[in-house]
């Protein structure tokens, strides 16, 4: 079957999926744009004169939320691996589960940035503080956008028709992983390797977040 | 009779069978390995993070948690992109696509940190320690 069969795509030049190609050159630019923003707030960091400072981060909390982000990237891959074997059950189950921890994370976040506005700490404060919430916020912003894309995903019924290849035998045949645009209809695998393709990309963010803002000041 | 015969003959014969049974075990195999994979780079990712959080509290000079916390960056940096996002295993063009963006994105934090240097007349020590208020 060609590939534009398989997922409704033409391929590029090169025989890859558009879209993947796509996804990749938009994570290559947004890397770009957290560089600019954790350069600015490595300019600014010690510019905070009695106000929120580096001292002020709790590493157990967002060491927490780290842990929280790094374990929805597990689920999300076995999400794929789920929807690669026909296994809807353990697709939906483990998109959830993504959701999920990635909402944990969210109210982490939401706890932090209270926390700091209820002792009078707040964007305006000082340079610092500017460049903090709009670090983390952007960040945080992202990771909403991740959640409603996988939720997305399930209210769309994207891969609810991933099924085993005709003529396989019930029991025997279903645990056979086959080409995965073959075990799912269109380009449902492809959608969703996108949006895990995303969610990596968020977490890989925190990654550096997390030790260049929390760690490094200790 | 014909029409049976012609029917009969695009089945696959038992030596097609057993070569498709082969490659689709094989399949399975390469499966679970990859599911193990995935469970493996998650405790090693769980465990650097403990590791990352310990670090800052040793009783050990500054550098060598610098050093430290940027390698164990990379470590975690390396175990996301290469197995999760599957870099290791998929075409290199995705590889060459991500890894001109975050060269350009390091290039850009490296040449913000020489013009703020230069901003500062080269004082590192004000660098570090920050600049004082109306400066």
């Amino acid at each position: 079957m060609s590939h534009e069969a398989h997922t409704g795509q033409p391929p590029t030049s090169l025989g890859l999926d558009m879209r993947k190609l796509g996804m990749w050159t938009f994570i290559g630019s947004e890397s770009i744009f957290f560089a600019t923003l954790i350069a600015n707030y490595f300019i600014w960091r010690p510019s905070h004169e009695g106000g929120l400072g580096p001292q002020h981060l709790d590493i157990n909390l967002t060491g927490a939320g780290a842990f929280v982000l790094l374990m929805s990237s597990l689920t999300m891959v076995l999400a794929l691996a789920g929807l690669k074997e026909g296994n809807h059950r353990k697709y939906t189950r483990n998109i959830l589960f993504t959701a999920g921890l990635g909402t944990i994370f969210l109210g982490i976040q939401v706890y932090e940035f209270t926390h700091f506005w209820s002792k009078g700490h707040w964007l305006t404060e000082s340079m610092f503080g500017g460049s903090f919430f709009i670090l983390t916020g952007f960040h945080g912003a992202h990771v909403f956008w991740g959640v409603v894309w996988l939720v997305s995903l399930l209210a769309f019924g994207v891969g609810r028709g991933a099924r085993r290849p005709l003529g396989f035998r019930v029991g025997v045949d279903d645990k056979l992983p086959g080409d995965p645009a073959e075990a799912t209809d269109g380009g449902s695998y492809v959608s969703v390797e996108l949006c895990g393709l995303y969610w990596h990309f968020v977490d890989l963010v925190w990654v550096f977040i997390f030790t260049l803002i929390y760690l490094l000041p200790y | 009779m014909s029409s049976q015969m012609g029917f009969e003959s695009q089945l696959p014969t038992e030596a097609e069978r057993a070569t498709a049974l082969h490659k689709a075990e094989e399949l399975v195999a390469e499966d679970k390995k990859h599911h193990t994979r995935y469970g493996v780079v998650a405790i090693w990712l769980f465990i650097i993070t403990v590791v990352e959080v310990a670090i800052v509290f040793l009783p050990v000079s500054t550098w060598i948690i610098v050093v430290g916390l940027f390698a164990l960056m990379a470590m975690k940096a390396i175990g996301v992109a290469g197995y999760y996002m599957h870099l290791k295993d998929d075409d290199r063009s995705f590889s060459y696509l991500f890894g001109g963006g975050l060269f350009v994105a390091l290039v850009l934090i490296f040449a913000f940190a020489v013009l703020y240097l230069v901003f500062l007349g080269g004082d590192t020590e004000l660098f570090v320690k920050g600049v004082p208020s109306g400066h």
